[in-house]
């Protein structure tokens, strides 16, 4: 707060040396409902605020903007309305020489329908106020919350919703309906919640709700982090509930249709859910919220993909979006920030030369450290390592392991201990930020690099492109197994009735002998395996290093690829001997193979739909088929 | 010349061929005025030094230490404290002063110190004593299901293993390889070892074929015996007392060893033949006791009770008087072997072999005297000691004698071939044989 404050004075300065009339600017909060920001913000001054124009919110490397005819007016009270809770916060920093001017409390809402969750609550955000002069004051804030009581009953809650009417997704817009209130649960009737199972970055709620087939009811989480939908409820018929109903007298048709299973994004596994049941009334012109419920959560990766299968059916069977809806949430590694401590080895990385960074992570099995030592013996100067120890379980051996052969590390080594999983692409990312090469190769930690030229070789080469200006280079390279037979020499994009006839990452002349390849030396191909692929920092930088939204190490080096080439990329595989890529046959464990599968047919899908037009132009030109979903409405499936 | 030669185990404190080898060498070399300084270096326990530093002395012999270097990995043999290992190699290093290091074994040490010597600049020279870098089945060559293996590669050792991939059998060859690399010369004590070795990616030229030295107490008993006036006893003999045809085992009692076959065929034998022969079991059994193994060789040591004598361990210094007090030695490895020390020490007794027919075994036996059975059969060895029996097979004495003295005169060669390697090693490099210098 402090810091910010001064930050703002600091621009202040600049607005009254402008010969401006007198304004003072404060952002009061700021608070994420459903994906959206808002920011709150007072103006105080002795003339019409108009001088303002834009608010921008800022996380990371992504900036939100909201100009000021979309902002909502909250209060203008001379002393800012002693109700206003908002305003009452206000009151403790207005100094008593200004309280005769005038304070106006604004509310912005920042949402990009493109990208529905840009923002973590966890992380500050860095709020600009622009004015029409290209003044900027900047504040940081932590996010607050806003709870449905606030959202119901305060003049700032008025304002959310009906910013959340303008810009918000429909579906929560048409759930929140024209007028809010909040019940106790006891008003909301007979319910029960059997289990809440948490998988992946899900939590799969399975209860009753007394004759929930003739309701409209969404779940919500209490801090109106996300909604679901009555549509994206599976219903299910409980004629036990339903005979238990009949005998209390609170069963209202003949329909057993009580139960339901949902899925909720939860981006930690909590230890309890807090939520509360949101009720649409028919005409759509009042809803209500029933909670805070309380639930235990209980963590069962396997139970929450088995309750969500037998509720909603099989993962290939579904369309797209009830997938990212259902299942996505518990395919999908949970999303925190991404925390990693630092440690180095070996000599410092040299300053005053091309530095090329090997980010390699390290996930499972920490015996292909083997493959680091091996790195180091073969390694020539102006090379440094990432090592991203993505895995709290094996982070001790590979410590111990370094720090016990310290004198043997020759190459410059940046170990970074992640504080938790966060899955192979985010862990590059990671290992990127900490890699200080103008180049940089990613590196699988089962490759064995035999001989260095080949990757001191597309260093060069990719150096060399950018000194003349021309077109970026993703360098992949030609990979063996073990017996010299082919790994990878390049992808291609082949369709497969195994995923419903959708395009593969296909490695071509997989397993054949190395000495059967008779084509160029260099070859160009649509993309090539993140295994092992060298591009400049920039370029990384520039595309933003891997897609999280592929989970679990999947696809997201083929997007790279394509990525890259839409920037003006090009892709080549560099033939060379001496690149081993130690890919074991995998051996699936009980229910570890489903899992594996389903997230693979779930980025495959994700790949396939957002390059669609890139893989098969052809179909793509014919309009899309439509796929018929199935009303669950009194399923027992 | 200064000398190191480095070993696994000190062979007062460990029995095994490999030590004694190594301990040979370095006697011998002690005897060698052309040699300025050696040093014995073997791996012990701990607790075996007593105190606590990492370096100790055995007996306090000055010029054989003892060293305890950190933990080594059981797969890829590379040092788990690979810093202290470094600091204690060049401790050595810069107190011996050794222009060659002859390494007999790396295992406890960890395959980094070929690497540490050579950046040293010390000339390196490896005697491989079996298959560990070759073979993670304890370097046996033996498939983890009892089969012998006749060639290792990835995807077959994987096979062995189903825990660890293919890919990581390859780690694991590329580390030992490029740990080799680094390895001046190569001693193969037998040319059946090199050939397993060249296969898996030694290089030929680097690599020679050099028998083992033996103890100096064998050699000399062995000579003194051999120096004895030859007595011929009466081929045929009708005498239902006649002394029993002894055949006699010496090693440890492990599955390796094959212990177990002898006695098969010792039971399998009809009971007139039993009457007139004795089996004697010269070794422990000290790990194997609790084992299937051991509850097996129990009960066929019930079995062949009638036959079958349990010698106990035996003093290296021994071995020659106890074999000579035998007719037969019988070696019925199940594995390969290398050049299994037995072997030499029945032929510098002077006594016949009854050997299984692979490997080392088979390479190191004279076919004027000795006799070979099909690997693992304890039916084809039963054969073979029946006709023995049956036909009172019998070498000629003074041709085993003169084996004998002629074995205990190869053991110069040995030593002479030893020397003139280190002395070609430390050669200006323009003189040195191509073989050599190719890789320096």
């Amino acid at each position: 707060m402090q810091k910010s404050a001064r930050t703002g004075a600091a621009t202040n300065n600049s607005l009254l040396s402008g010969g401006m009339a007198m304004m003072i600017s404060e952002v009061d909060e700021v608070f994420v409902l459903w994906g959206i920001v808002f920011a709150v913000f007072t103006i105080k001054t002795d003339q019409e605020p108009d001088s303002l124009s834009l608010l921008e919110v800022t996380q990371g490397e992504i900036t939100l903007a909201a100009s000021s005819d979309t902002w909502r007016l909250v209060a203008d009270d001379e002393d800012a309305g002693a109700a206003d809770p908002i305003a009452l916060i206000n009151q403790d920093r207005i100094k008593p020489a200004e309280a005769t001017r005038r304070a106006y409390t604004y509310v912005a809402a920042l949402a990009d329908p493109e990208m529905p969750n840009p923002f973590s609550a966890d992380r500050p955000f860095l709020v600009s106020l622009h004015d029409e002069r290209g003044g900027v004051q900047e504040f940081t804030r932590a996010a607050t919350r806003f709870t449905p009581q606030q959202l119901a009953t305060t003049p700032l809650g008025h304002a959310v919703a009906d910013l959340i009417q303008e810009v918000g997704p429909t579906e929560i817009a048409s759930a929140l309906g024209a007028s809010l209130r909040v019940r106790a649960p006891e008003k909301f009737g007979p319910f029960h919640l059997d289990r809440v199972v948490a998988g992946g970055a899900g939590l799969v709620v399975d209860g009753w709700i007394a004759n929930l087939g003739h309701r409209e009811v969404h779940i919500v989480p209490a801090d109106l982090s996300a909604l679901t939908s009555y549509a994206s409820l599976a219903l299910r018929s409980r004629q036990d509930v339903h005979e238990h109903l009949q005998s209390t007298g609170a069963a209202k048709s003949a329909s057993s249709a009580h139960g339901f299973v949902a899925v909720l994004p939860a981006a930690s596994a909590p230890r309890d859910l807090d939520f509360y049941f949101l009720e649409s009334d028919p005409a759509g012109d009042q809803a209500t919220f029933y909670g805070p419920v309380r639930a235990g959560v209980r963590r069962d990766d396997n139970e929450a993909l088995q309750v969500v299968r037998q509720a909603y059916g099989d993962l290939l069977a579904l369309p797209t979006p009830v997938i990212d809806a259902v299942y996505r949430p518990l395919l999908a590694v949970p999303k925190n920030e991404a925390l990693a401590k630092t440690f180095r080895f070996g000599p410092p990385t040299p300053e005053d030369e091309p530095v090329t960074s090997i980010v390699i992570p390290f996930y499972g099995d920490a015996f292909f450290l083997n493959c680091v030592y091996h790195l180091q013996r073969v390694l020539g100067p102006g090379f440094e390592l990432v090592l991203v120890v993505d895995d709290p379980r094996i982070w001790p051996e590979i410590f111990a392991a370094l720090s016990n052969r310290s004198t043997s590390i020759t190459v410059p080594t940046v170990l970074l201990q992640n504080a938790e999983n966060y899955g192979y692409g985010r862990a590059n990312n990671l290992g990127f930020m900490a890699a200080s090469g103008d180049v940089v190769f990613l590196m699988n930690s089962d490759i064995l690099v035999m001989d260095s030229a080949p990757l001191e070789e597309a260093a060069e080469a990719i150096r060399a492109r950018r000194a003349a200006d021309e077109p970026e280079l993703v360098v992949g390279f030609s990979l063996l197994y073990e017996d010299n037979t082919i790994q990878h020499i390049g992808m291609a994009f082949p369709t497969s009735s195994a995923v419903n006839n959708l395009h593969l990452a296909d490695h071509p002349m997989k397993g054949l002998p190395f000495s059967l390849y008779r084509g160029e030396s260099i070859r160009s191909a649509p993309a090539v395996t993140a295994a092992l692929m060298g591009l400049s920092s920039d370029l990384y930088r520039a595309l933003g290093g891997f897609d999280s939204v592929y989970e679990r190490g999947d696809f997201e080096d083929a997007d790279l690829c394509l990525r890259a080439e839409q920037l003006g990329a090009e892709v080549q595989v560099y033939v060379r001997s001496g690149l081993y890529h130690l890919e074991r046959q995998s051996i699936p464990k009980m229910g570890d193979g489903d899992l594996r599968q389903m997230v693979t047919y779930m980025n495959c899908a994700e790949f396939n739909r957002r390059w669609q037009t890139r893989l098969s132009p052809q179909r793509a030109a014919r309009p899309a088929r439509r796929i018929q979903v199935r009303k669950r409405a009194s399923a027992g499936a | 010349m200064r000398i190191m030669i480095l070993s696994h185990g000190h062979p007062e404190l460990s029995t095994g061929g490999a030590e004694r080898a190594a301990y040979s060498l370095f006697q011998r070399l002690k005897q060698d005025p052309a040699v300025d300084d050696v040093v014995f270096v073997a791996r012990a326990e701990h607790q075996a030094i007593g105190h606590s530093a990492l370096f100790g002395s055995f007996r306090g012999r000055q010029d054989e230490i003892l060293a305890a270097p950190p933990p080594v990995d059981g797969f890829t043999f590379q040092s788990l404290g690979f810093d202290v290992l470094k600091q204690l190699v060049n401790e050595l290093i810069s107190a011996i002063k050794p222009d060659v290091v002859h390494v007999h074994h790396f295992i406890f040490w960890g395959v980094e110190i070929f690497e540490l010597f050579k950046q040293a600049g010390v000339r390196v020279v490896f005697t491989i004593h079996e298959f560990a870098a070759v073979c993670a089945n304890y370097g046996q060559m033996i498939k983890v299901d009892g089969r012998l293996c006749h060639a290792a590669s990835p995807a077959e050792c994987g096979l062995c293993f189903p825990a660890r991939s293919a890919g990581k059998f390859f780690v694991r060859n590329t580390i030992l390889q490029s740990m080799f690399d680094h390895v001046d010369a190569f001693i193969a004590p037998s040319a059946f070892l090199k050939e397993r070795y060249v296969a898996w990616g030694l290089p030929d030229a680097k690599t020679h074929v050099i028998e083992n030295l033996l103890d100096a107490e064998v050699i000399a008993r062995g000579r003194a015996r051999a120096a004895l006036p030859v007595q011929e006893e009466p081929i045929v003999s009708n005498d239902e007392e006649a002394r029993a045809i002894v055949f006699g085992f010496f090693g440890q009692i492990n599955p390796f060893k094959g212990v177990d076959i002898l006695l098969q065929a010792a039971s399998a034998l009809p009971d007139t033949l039993r009457k007139r022969i004795e089996i004697r079991i010269h070794g422990e059994n000290r790990h194997y006791r609790e084992t299937e193994f051991g509850k097996r060789v129990e009960e066929l040591l019930a079995d062949t009770k009638d036959v079958v004598r349990l010698m106990g361990s035996y003093r290296n210094e021994e071995v020659s008087d106890l074999m000579a007090a035998c007719d037969w030695i019988v070696v019925p490895s199940i594995w390969w072997e290398n050049s299994p020390v037995v072997i030499q020490e029945a032929r510098m007794a002077g006594r016949p072999m009854i050997c299984a027919n692979i490997g080392g075994m088979a390479e190191k036996i004279d076919r004027s005297t000795d006799l070979l059975f099909p690997a693992r059969s304890p039916g084809a060895l039963a054969e073979v000691m029946r006709t023995v029996v049956r036909q009172q097979t019998r070498p000629n004495a003074q041709h085993l004698n003169d084996l004998a003295t002629a074995r205990s005169n190869a053991d110069d060669i040995h030593f002479a071939r030893h020397r003139t390697l280190y002395d070609t090693l430390l050669l200006p490099a323009r003189w040195q044989p191509a073989a050599v210098r190719a890789e320096a």
